[in-house]
């Protein structure tokens, strides 16, 4: 997924042109929109600084942050399905929901064999260490399974069929999961039972307090995306999802097995979707039926900001999507911080299609 | 989902401006009670009458605790034949879509739409939120339909003009009352809360957010407006979501702002008990203030032990009032589980719609009115002029609607649980 670059194929939501612009004008917009993103986002965050203190501003950027992993961790398995098989994988997000469920459910299912995962965890640093180590491989694979058992069932007998097939199919398997965490966790939200796992202030700066907490976060999302690029780059598999992405019959030809490739990828998706969903429920300690949506939507909206298929692009788009969100969110007053989202998105779309990095995609597409 | 509800501890008012509650005093059984009406034994046939509340999603706590307050009241009635030789039929509505997994406005506007569609039924209790109201009350007025609602306390429902966000005529198309509430409305609950953040506990400046929803915006409003005239300063007014699950952005505002209060405008259902438990974990200690939407048993299961402290105004706690003991012990013993805050009003309202349609029938000579629309404009003149006296107190409602009784209760997060502190009510309005 690097280095085939520059020649770019457009993804079929972007390809053409807006008639409104014409080709000078949109080549100015592309290339001007990176210097203008981040000098919309250091207007805002002078703004906040300036009506509301410099401590605030930086308080704000740590939520910002903080927001913008779980966000990250999302949008890397939005953008890894697309690299590869150019679907939007629309249940995603849900796969985000049901990992803190299934998290919450192991957790339980060790507290039946004796094992209190919530009462290691706050007892002293190696518990927490211990308790993570448990319950982070246990629910990504869970939820990595549950990624091959969807694309298994509903997208892989579609990988041939027209775009929009796979995209409904999408659709209705988002409908079903959350049909199903509906039912049997009903429609409130639900305590995840992660409460004070990860507390107490770090450090100090000035009067900004950044917490344990946010640093886990951050530091277990740039983990994560850090551990996924090397073994893209350096491993076999890896090496194997780069050539199903660049051209899949050609791929095939050189002897990859491109059903398991494919499953892979989604295996790597899910689980990077677990990983946030238990930084959230760690974070938060409250989960419901339908969070994914939102939280879906919006990490797709990095995906694209980032440059869809590009799994850093992803990972960048994510952090800029949670500052927007959260400095958007204040000079609204709240009431736009969805809307200011979306409308980059569209701002996106517009004006630099192939998003900040450059668009990865399959070359026959 | 345990459900705990609030074992009355009432702390003695330290506030001066409290009346206290003189609406326990006059106690008679509520319906039920009415037995051996002899002019309706020769009565044939079946009544029917309908609640629509939200008994599944976020607020299945405690709308489907309203609906068991409702459903007693029917049942109770049934067995001491208040209608004499008539029966009545009871059909119970939900208003919670799964769409929106709460209360959701399309879904009661195609509940009253069925309902009034049904010429058997002649009244409906509900609905519980006041942004459902305003899609239902155009839909049964034009049916001339009564409508009496346990819990709806956006003033523009029935005063015209008090709300900007609601055209009250809009929703009488007609022109006539059909639409009754036994609760006071947030004009008064938002006084009784600044007075209380005020006066009582001395608040300076609070950082107020609303759920963006008719009754948590108005609510909002109208505390900012009466907080500001007590000396208060409102330092920001924010407006968020129903889906927010990340409060962060504004604690860290409101914590810069120097804020020693936040009001929260708005339901349970759309996150009073998160944000009240981010505000906790984030250290910022300010006061905790709500109105009746955050008396709900979820506000705990969101909070958890971080919801102590919290203070929200809501119906006055009916559970210690001497006239509900009876049906608050019925109640623990048929379902097993205490009594949630609008339960005596649910239970009440039904009481009301019974009492009238037994007075109709009284006044038709023990029989059922033949054309159903006769009755059901005889129903609603008989809600209108009713005098009754319930779990809740006495009810008598104005020419708009509203119930004449204007008390509400503080209430304080202790131990888990919301927990009546004093009744209030209001010098005049």
């Amino acid at each position: 997924m690097e280095g085939q670059g520059e020649a770019q194929a457009l993804p079929p939501f972007a390809r053409r042109r807006p008639a409104l612009l014409s080709g000078g004008l949109a080549e100015v917009g592309s290339n001007l929109f990176p210097i203008v993103l981040i000098g919309a986002l250091v207007l805002m965050v002078a703004d906040v600084a300036v009506r509301s203190g410099v401590s605030v501003a930086g308080s704000q950027l740590v939520n910002g942050l903080t927001k913008g992993a779980i966000f990250a961790l999302i949008a890397v398995g939005y953008t890894m399905v697309y690299g590869i098989i150019e679907l939007i994988n629309f249940a995603h997000g849900d796969v985000f929901t049901l990992s803190a469920i299934y998290a919450k459910q192991i957790g339980r299912g060790l507290g039946f064999l004796g094992l209190s995962l919530s009462s290691l965890a706050t007892r002293n640093p190696l518990g927490l260490a211990l308790a993570l180590a448990i319950i982070f491989p246990l629910t990504m694979a869970a939820t990595g399974i549950t990624g091959v058992l969807i694309e298994r069932v509903a997208y892989r007998r579609l990988r041939d069929a027209p775009r929009l097939a796979p995209l409904i199919t999408a659709v209705g398997v988002s409908f079903i999961l959350e049909g199903a965490m509906l039912v049997t966790q009903g429609s409130s939200n639900v305590r995840t039972g992660k409460d004070g796992w990860i507390h107490g202030v770090a450090f100090t700066r000035g009067t900004v307090e950044v917490h344990w907490a946010d640093i886990f976060v951050v530091g277990t999302a740039l983990l994560m995306m850090f551990a996924l690029q090397a073994f893209i780059r350096s491993t076999r598999l890896g090496k194997a999802m780069r050539a199903t992405a660049q051209d899949r019959d050609a791929a095939l030809l050189s002897g990859v097995n491109i059903n398991g490739t494919i499953a892979a990828t989604f295996f790597i998706g899910s689980a990077l979707a677990a990983a946030g969903g238990l930084i959230y429920s760690i974070f938060f300690d409250s989960v419901v039926w339908n969070l994914g949506f939102q939280f879906g939507i919006i990490a797709f909206t990095a995906a694209v900001l980032g440059g869809i298929g590009n799994i850093v692009g992803a990972g960048l788009g994510g952090f800029l999507i949670g500052l927007i969100y959260v400095f958007g969110g204040q000079l609204t007053a709240g009431q736009w911080s969805n809307s200011i989202v979306f409308a980059m998105l569209i701002i996106v779309l517009t004006f630099r299609p192939v998003g900040l990095l450059g668009i990865r995609v399959p070359d026959r597409a | 989902m345990e459900r705990h509800h609030a074992r009355v501890v009432p702390v003695l008012g330290v506030i001066s401006l409290v009346a206290l509650a003189a609406c326990g005093t006059s106690t008679s059984s509520g319906g039920g009670g009415n037995t051996g009406s002899g002019p309706l034994d020769s009565c044939v046939g079946q009544v029917t009458v309908a609640s629509e509340l939200p008994t599944s999603g976020g607020d299945a706590a405690i709308g489907g605790g309203t609906e068991k307050g409702v459903k007693m009241a029917v049942d109770q009635a049934n067995a001491a034949k208040l209608l004499g030789g008539c029966t009545i039929n009871y059909i119970a509505k939900d208003d919670s879509s799964v769409a929106k997994g709460k209360h959701d406005p399309q879904q009661g506007a195609q509940n009253v739409t069925a309902l009034v569609a049904n010429q058997a039924v002649v009244g409906i209790i509900g609905p519980f939120n006041s942004s459902v109201a305003v899609a239902e009350l155009p839909i049964t007025n034009k049916a001339g339909v009564v409508q009496i609602s346990p819990s709806n306390t956006d003033p523009g429902l029935t005063i015209p003009g008090s709300d900007p966000d609601i055209d009250t005529a809009s929703l009488r198309p007609t022109g006539k009352t059909t639409y009754f509430r036994v609760i006071s409305n947030d004009v008064v609950q938002a006084e009784v809360m600044s007075e209380v953040a005020a006066k009582e506990l001395n608040l300076k400046k609070v950082y107020d957010i609303d759920d963006q929803e008719t009754y948590g915006k108005d609510l909002s409003n109208y505390f900012d407006k009466d907080f500001a005239k007590l000396g208060g300063t409102v330092v920001k007014r924010v407006s968020l979501p129903g889906d927010t699950k990340d409060f962060r952005p504004q604690i860290t505002e409101a914590q810069g702002l120097g804020a020693d209060s936040v009001f929260f405008g708005g339901v349970a259902s759309n996150g009073s008990g998160i944000l009240k438990k981010q505000m906790a974990d984030s250290g910022f200690n300010a006061q905790f203030l709500s109105g009746d939407g955050t008396v709900d048993p979820q506000f705990f299961v969101d909070a958890g032990a971080q919801g102590d402290g919290a203070q929200a105004s809501s119906a006055p706690d009916t559970t210690k009032l001497s006239s509900a003991h009876q049906f608050v012990t019925q109640y623990k013993q048929r379902y097993g589980q205490e009594v949630v805050a609008y339960s005596t009003y649910g239970y009440d309202c039904m009481n009301i719609l019974l009492q009238a349609i037994h007075d109709v029938l009284v006044a038709n000579g023990g029989k059922i009115p033949a054309d159903p629309t006769t009755f059901r404009t005889n129903v609603i003149a008989k809600v209108q002029g009713i005098d009754f006296k319930g779990t809740i107190g006495e009810t008598k409602f104005d020419a708009n609607g509203d119930t004449l009784n204007h008390d509400f209760s503080v209430y304080k997060g202790t131990g888990g649980k919301w927990v009546a502190r004093e009744t209030i009510s209001p010098s005049a309005s």
